[in-house]
Order: structure tokens, then C-alpha cells, then sequence
């Protein structure tokens, strides 16, 4: 047995298909790190943790959504990026859980399926406004990212 | 040359077409102020030479001469009328009779040529476009051909029927007289000299008396070679002299060269600061926009680092703003984390710490031996169970462990959010404020790039573009030019300072020679008897074209005296000097006169300006006409009456553009019109189109009334 956090860096993230869309949608690929394009994100663990952050905050969550993308980067990217969204991450998902005991929550794969189901909620949010008539190009424009953030209201 | 006709199609305030016969003699085109004068000699002067005198570029209160490629000709009620999308020309066509050319050169028969230019352009909206430039095609008719000249020889054939030296003698814009007649400048004077007499032919005979001079002496060294055994010194030092003599040849031909090579770049200077009138605003211009634009681009570096830094910021904090209350929630199931790991923490220690450890046990499990009392411990015993038991409490206390450090973990991990994230919101809005600052500071330097273009009275970018390009490549052209000068001037210097050089070992050679090789008529060498005469015919021609230079200078005076004193009516107060530059002097004491009133100084630099065409005449039997826009404004009536009249004196023919006949009395102007001198007479008159019509320049043309 080892600690948490130690456990969950160690793991591969895995994400559906909902996120593998806004992935391609708004990070640039690996490989070509070094190009500037129009793409706000250039890592695809930035696109996950973002959608995950969106499926937290307006409590979109696929429970149970397939998760077939599970080689792409282990945990320890988001932490190496962000500390400070790996670990909220992982608290928000310790929210989430309604726990008798703590090995209820203390469960590094659990966790990193709440945190990757509402990465998919958050994905299909994003998909579903660009959907809507009138914001197609929403998230096109850098501006869009910070005017969502500014936009949270109060907790 | 005499200037036949004139026939102008919408140009200016000339609407629809306007024809203009002149004949020899005087050709009086009289009209007020803005009644069409100037225009019709920049109707002239644009088909000719590609500029017209029109106002500066955002300041209608001067003017200054313009390429035409730059300006739109069309009459404001032309394009009023025209309809969008419509083609629009300009059209001027001189009619001139002139000494035939062929082969670059005058074959002093006459034939009338034919001059037209035609600009095309193009109505969008209220506005017009060129089409095309301005395309002049020159014709003419001999023995019943019509003949167009091709494009490549248009500037040939226009510089030897306008000489440029005297060019800006004949034609004559009263505004602009300072400029034209530098006359300080001894250049002005030399150029002009050369081309309107036969002055040059004394040059080149000088130069053919020098070059025998030279060859005759190479013939008699050859011949007493011949004649005498010369001694080895007495052959090295024929052989010095000739070497000096030949060094000498060399020099002053790259003399001539340098010299000739200065004043093309001296004029070719002077033509490119002509150019350069008008466009160097556009270099101004583009320094100022140079500096705007730097600014802005550093406030949108400004810019791009707050984005790039605000991005960073969003993908390692930002994005988490307002998830507090979330993590908060986290709080109910840590609390139970902490309470699990209190209440263990609240329970006795089963493992004393003085016992061995975990590993120690596990070995005592594994051998089945006691290493505290060294004896057997079997399966199932009462001491193995104890030994379990043992290492059970290990493990638990290890569960323990990793779950009070997963609780000290995540507090951490709360805590450090809690105080993180409510400071998002204002990181997020400083910076957008300080982005926002940014644009604000942006806008304002668009701003002041947009009144660059106005306060410059420049409508579009690319026009700048143009301009600017144009004028740094004529400053380039000048910066090379004068470049080149300095080059050929300090050659120039270096060859003057070796041909005295060689001049002094030179005669000191020749003097050896006389001592140590002496010839004379007892050799009987006929060169040397040829020396002799033609020594005598070189220094004869020497003083001939000093004293035809003198004389010259000398005729110029008195022409330009009498001009001087006539233009004036008799009442000058002293006389034109003409040594290098020109300058008016005291009768008496010869000392230059300063303070002139304008008129007389206007009326100097036209007798000497005219003295040199009138001379030209009277000597190369080769006449200019005169144009002239306003020569006379700066007289009173009396003056110009003068003025007028003894110009016709000097020349065959002579178009004068003036408002100064219109105010003469109704008496006078009779008088004047009566007068043989005075070929044509031509009153122009801007006035409405429609009498009723609308009080704009777009209901005003120009109406030709020929009096006589």
C-alpha cells in the first residue's frame, strides 16, 4: 500500500470521446510543441484538466461513460504542470463522494474515474454550446477561455 | 521655333476643347486672377516636360512644381458631370514648326511637329483614378508622310529644341524666378555659354593646336634620334621626357573626363533635387510613422506577453477559479479521514518501541526461532501466535501511517487551494485592466497614424508607400551621385596635383634637353620649322578664345545692360555684371548694390536670362520662343509696359501670360493693341457655365476671347 497521491501520479489518465474531441478541438498535438498556432492549449493533459474543471463546476458528470483512451499520459503530467489543479482536482473528486469510510474515497482509480467522468460532462458542455446557434465559434477565440472563468459567479 | 497653336481638351478650368492659334511677335494672353493663364502654360509645361506649377499637397496657399504623373488634370465640372465608372481624358496637343532633326541632329530645314498628351482616367464614385500615366506621342509631316517619333527618342529630341541649359530661360514662371536663374552659380553661366554660341569650337581648336604641338615635337625627338647617335644618358632622357609627355596626355585627358563627369553630376544633382520637391514630405511623413508604428508595436508586444502570460496562468491556476466551495466539500470526508486517524492514534500502541521490528519478526516467523531467546518457535504455538500477532500490529500501524499521510496530504492540498483560488478572480481582472490600458494606449496611437495621414493631406497607405519609396530612392540617387562626385573630385584634385608634378620635372628635363641635345634650324629637320608655326598658330588661338570668351562675356553684359535699362524704362540704379556669377554694381564705384526692390531684381535675371536666348539667335540663327506666366507682376504698369514691349525686340516669338493688361484703361489697351508688335491678343475669362446654376467651381469654365 502506498499514499495517495503517490498511487494516482503513478496511474494513466483515462478519457472517452467527449474529450478526445475537444482535445483535437483546442490542444496542439505533441509533436509539434514547438509551432505556434491558433490552439490555446498545448498539452493535451491542459485540455483534460480543463474539462474536468468545467464538468466540476457546473456539475456536468457522464457517470459510467466508457473511457477507452487510456494510454495518453499518466497523472503525474497534470501535477508536473499544476500542482495546484492536480491536487483540486482530487480534492473536488473527494467531494463528490459520499463516504462511510475513508477507503471509500481513498481509492486512486475511483478517484481518477469521477475526476475523468466529469472531464467528460465538462467535454460534452463544451461540445453542446458550440452547438447552440449564435456561440458556434465559442472557445475559438483565447478570450473565450478567460471570459468563461470571469463569468463563474459566486460559490 | 515658332509655337503654331495650342489645343486643350479638359484641363484644369479648360473644359471641353479650347484651341489657341499664335503666330511670331508678340502673343498676349491677358486674363484676372485665376482666369486660366497659369494653367494654359502648365498646359504647356505638362505636355512637354511631365510637371505642372500647382498647390502643395495640404496647403493650398503655395505651390510648387509636381510630376504629372501625381496630378489629376481633369476640370472639376467634368468629373462633377461624369457618371461612375466612367473613362475620362486630358488631352493637349502643342502644333510647332521647328528645324527638322534626323539622326539626333538639326538639318535647318523647318516642319511642323506635332505634340499630344493624353492622360485616361477612370470616375469610382466621387472620385478619379489614372487609368494610365500621361503618354506623349510626337509626330510630324514631311514631304506628305506623317512620321511618329518612337518613345526612346522623344528625350533627345526635346532636349535639343529645349536645350536644357537654357531651357528655364524660356520658360518663364513668375513665381518661381528665384529658383530658376541661379546665376550665383558659375556653372548656370558656363553651361548656358556653350550652348548658345560658337564658343566651343575655340576649345576644340585649342585642343587640336595642343595635340600637333605634341605630335610635331614626337616627330623631331624621332628624327634627331635619327640623325645622332645619342649617348645611352642622352636616350634615357629622351625617353624620361617622353614618358612625362605621354603621363602628361593621360592626365589631362582623365582631367577633361573628371571634369565633364562633375558638372553631369552637378546637373544630374540639381535635376534629382528638382524631383525630389514634393515628395520629400512623404520621407517626414515616414520617419513619424516609423516611430508610431514602433510604439505600437512595443505596446503589442506588451500586449501578446500579458496573453502569453495570462494563458500560462490559466493552464497552472486560473482555470480553477470559483472551485473553492467544491473543494470545501471535500471537507465532510476528510473530517472522517481525521477522525479514523484520531480515534487509531487514541488506542493503545500495541507495539511497544522497544520491541524488534517488522523485518525482525517477519525473520523469527520465517526460521521459527526466537533470536530474543534464542530458542525454537514452532507453528501453532503459543509464542508463533504472539510473534503474528506482532506483525499484524505492524501492519496495521502501517495502514495507519499511510493514512494519517494521505490526511496530512490532502489538508495540505485544501489548504493551499483555499488560499489560492479566491485570489484568482483578482489576478484575473488586474490583468485584463492592464490589457486593457494597453489597447486603450493602441487606440490612441492609431489615432495619432490617422491624423499623420491627415495632417500630411495623404488619403491612402499605398500613396505613402509610393512616395516615400520614391523619395528614398531619389535621396538614395542623390546620396550616390553626390558620392560619385566626391570621387571624381578628389581624383580630379589628386590628377591636378600629378600633373603639376609631372609639369615641374617636365621643364626641368626640357632644360637638360636644351643643354645636352641641342637642335635648332642647322639640323635641318623640317619639324622643327613646323614647331615653329605651329607654336605661333596655337598661341594665336589661345588668345582668340580668350578674347572670344571676353568678348561674349562682354556681349552678354551689354545685351543684358540694355534689356536691364529698357525692361526698367530707363530708371535702373546701376548696371548687370557678369564675372563668374552676376550681380548688379554701381556705375561708379563698382561695388555690387544690395536692396534692390523685387522688380528690379526680376528684371536683372530676365535681361540676362533673355540677353542669352537673344544672343543665341543672333548667333547661331537658332530662336526659342519665350513663355512666360507672369513675368511682369512684380512691375508697375508703366514697367510693364516696357517690359512687354522690348521683349518683343529680342525675340521672334513670345507668349506672355498676364492679368497685368487687363487693368490697362481702355485708351491704352487700344493703343496696345494697335501696336505691330503685337501679333495676337487673347482675353480668357473663368466664368459660370450656367448663369442660374449652382455657385460652385463645378458650374465655372474657362472662355477664350481673341481680340486680335
Amino acid at each position: 500500500m502506498e499514499r495517495l497521491f503517490t498511487e494516482l501520479n503513478r496511474r494513466n489518465v483515462h478519457y472517452g470521446h467527449f474529450v478526445e474531441q475537444i482535445r483535437d478541438m483546442f490542444s496542439r498535438k505533441q509533436e509539434t510543441l514547438n509551432k505556434q498556432d491558433d490552439k490555446f492549449f498545448s498539452m493535451y493533459w491542459q485540455v483534460y484538466a480543463w474539462a474536468a474543471v468545467i464538468g466540476f463546476y457546473y456539475d456536468k458528470r457522464e457517470e459510467g461513460a466508457a473511457l477507452p483512451h487510456q494510454s495518453s499520459f499518466q497523472y503525474q503530467m497534470i501535477t508536473n504542470g499544476s500542482e495546484l489543479i492536480a491536487q483540486s482536482l482530487v480534492l473536488m473528486a473527494i467531494g463528490k463522494i459520499e463516504a462511510n469510510t475513508s477507503s471509500d474515497f481513498l481509492n486512486a482509480r475511483k478517484l481518477l474515474s469521477i475526476i475523468s467522468e466529469h472531464a467528460e460532462g465538462g467535454a460534452k458542455h463544451i461540445l453542446e454550446i458550440r452547438q447552440t446557434p449564435g456561440y458556434e465559434r465559442k472557445f475559438d477565440s483565447p478570450d473565450d477561455f478567460l471570459l468563461e472563468i470571469i463569468s463563474r459567479s459566486e460559490p | 521655333m515658332i509655337v503654331k497653336n495650342v489645343l486643350i481638351e479638359n484641363f484644369f478650368c479648360y473644359v471641353g476643347e479650347n484651341s489657341l492659334d499664335f503666330e511670331e511677335g508678340l502673343n498676349i494672353i491677358s486674363a484676372r486672377n485665376s482666369g486660366g493663364k497659369s494653367h494654359l502654360f502648365n498646359a504647356f509645361h505638362w505636355t512637354f516636360f511631365n510637371s505642372v506649377y500647382v498647390d502643395r499637397d495640404g496647403d493650398t496657399s503655395k505651390k510648387e512644381w509636381k510630376s504629372a504623373d501625381r496630378v489629376i488634370t481633369l476640370p472639376d465640372q467634368v468629373v462633377w458631370k461624369a457618371e461612375s465608372d466612367s473613362v475620362l481624358c486630358t488631352r493637349v496637343r502643342i502644333s510647332l514648326s521647328a528645324e527638322f532633326h534626323e539622326n539626333e541632329e538639326a538639318l535647318g530645314e523647318f516642319v511642323d511637329y506635332h505634340f499630344e498628351k493624353l492622360v485616361k482616367y477612370k470616375k469610382k464614385g466621387a472620385d478619379v483614378f489614372f487609368l494610365s500615366p500621361p503618354e506623349l506621342q510626337i509626330w510630324y509631316s514631311r514631304h506628305g508622310e506623317t512620321k511618329y517619333l518612337e518613345l526612346g527618342e522623344h528625350a533627345w529630341f526635346l532636349d535639343s529644341i529645349f536645350p536644357k541649359s537654357i531651357r528655364k530661360f524660356m520658360w518663364f514662371q513668375g513665381e518661381t524666378v528665384d529658383e530658376l536663374y541661379d546665376f550665383a552659380n558659375p556653372s548656370t553661366l558656363n553651361y548656358a555659354i556653350k550652348e548658345i554660341s560658337y564658343y566651343p569650337l575655340y576649345e576644340t581648336l585649342a585642343q587640336v593646336a595642343k595635340s600637333s604641338e605634341y605630335s610635331i615635337e614626337k616627330k623631331i625627338d624621332a628624327e634627331l634620334k635619327k640623325r645622332k647617335k645619342y649617348t645611352k644618358e642622352q636616350e634615357d632622357l629622351s625617353r624620361q621626357i617622353e614618358n612625362l609627355k605621354n603621363s602628361l596626355r593621360d592626365i589631362d585627358e582623365t582631367i577633361i573626363v573628371h571634369r565633364h563627369e562633375i558638372l553631369n553630376l552637378n546637373e544630374a544633382i540639381s535635376n534629382e533635387e528638382d524631383k525630389l520637391k514634393g515628395y520629400d514630405k512623404y520621407s517626414t511623413l515616414k520617419t513619424e510613422l516609423t516611430r508610431v508604428e514602433y510604439n505600437v508595436k512595443v505596446v503589442n508586444d506588451k500586449i501578446d506577453s500579458l496573453s502569453a502570460t495570462g494563458r500560462r496562468n490559466f493552464v497552472s491556476k486560473w482555470m480553477l477559479n470559483r472551485c473553492d466551495t467544491l473543494i470545501q466539500l471535500a471537507g465532510n470526508n476528510l473530517n472522517l479521514l481525521s477522525s479514523e486517524v484520531k480515534s487509531f492514534q487514541k488506542s493503545d500502541n500495541p507495539v511497544p518501541i522497544t520491541l524488534p521490528g517488522p523485518e525482525y519478526i517477519e525473520k523469527m516467523l520465517h526460521d521459527h526461532i526466537c533470536y530474543i531467546c534464542e530458542r525454537e518457535v514452532h507453528e501453532g504455538s503459543e509464542a508463533y501466535e504472539a510473534l503474528k500477532a506482532r506483525m499484524a500490529d505492524f501492519r496495521a500501524n502501517q495502514l495507519q501511517k499511510i493514512l494519517s499521510d494521505n490526511l496530512t496530504d490532502l489538508n495540505r492540498f485544501r489548504r493551499v487551494a483555499l488560499q489560492e483560488l479566491p485570489l484568482i478572480a483578482d489576478e484575473v481582472a488586474t490583468s485584463d485592466a492592464e490589457i486593457e490600458k494597453l489597447i486603450t494606449q493602441r487606440k490612441k496611437l492609431h489615432e495619432q497614424r490617422e491624423n499623420l495621414y491627415k495632417d500630411f493631406g495623404i488619403s491612402s497607405e499605398k500613396e505613402i508607400q509610393l512616395g516615400s519609396t520614391t523619395a528614398d530612392q531619389i535621396l538614395s540617387k542623390i546620396r550616390s551621385l553626390n558620392s560619385s562626385k566626391s570621387n571624381y573630385q578628389r581624383r580630379l584634385d589628386s590628377s591636378l596635383e600629378k600633373k603639376n608634378n609631372i609639369e615641374i620635372s617636365l621643364a626641368s628635363l626640357m632644360q637638360r634637353k636644351t643643354r645636352e641635345i641641342p637642335s635648332d634650324e642647322s639640323d635641318n629637320i623640317t619639324e622643327v620649322v613646323a614647331k615653329r608655326y605651329i607654336e605661333i598658330i596655337s598661341e594665336a588661338v589661345n588668345s582668340l578664345k580668350k578674347a572670344a570668351f571676353d568678348k561674349l562675356i562682354q556681349e552678354i553684359t551689354q545685351e543684358s545692360n540694355r534689356l536691364y535699362t529698357k525692361y526698367l524704362g530707363g530708371r535702373t540704379q546701376g548696371e548687370i555684371e557678369i564675372d563668374r556669377g552676376v550681380m548688379v554694381v554701381d556705375r561708379e564705384t563698382r561695388k555690387q548694390l544690395t536692396n534692390l526692390n523685387t522688380a528690379e531684381l526680376t528684371a536683372q535675371k530676365l535681361a540676362v536670362a533673355n540677353s542669352f536666348l537673344s544672343l543665341s539667335e543672333r548667333k547661331l540663327n537658332r530662336s526659342f520662343p519665350l513663355l512666360a506666366d507672369a513675368p511682369t507682376s512684380e512691375f508697375d504698369d508703366r514697367n510693364t509696359m516696357f517690359l512687354t514691349e522690348n521683349l518683343a525686340d529680342s525675340f521672334r516669338q513670345i507668349i506672355i501670360m498676364s492679368k497685368d493688361y487687363f487693368s490697362l484703361a481702355k485708351m491704352d489697351k487700344e493703343v496696345f493693341l494697335s501696336n505691330p508688335r503685337v501679333s495676337t491678343y487673347y482675353e480668357l475669362d473663368n466664368n459660370w457655365i450656367d448663369k442660374d446654376g449652382i455657385d460652385s467651381r463645378v458650374n465655372r469654365k474657362t472662355y477664350i476671347k481673341r481680340l486680335k
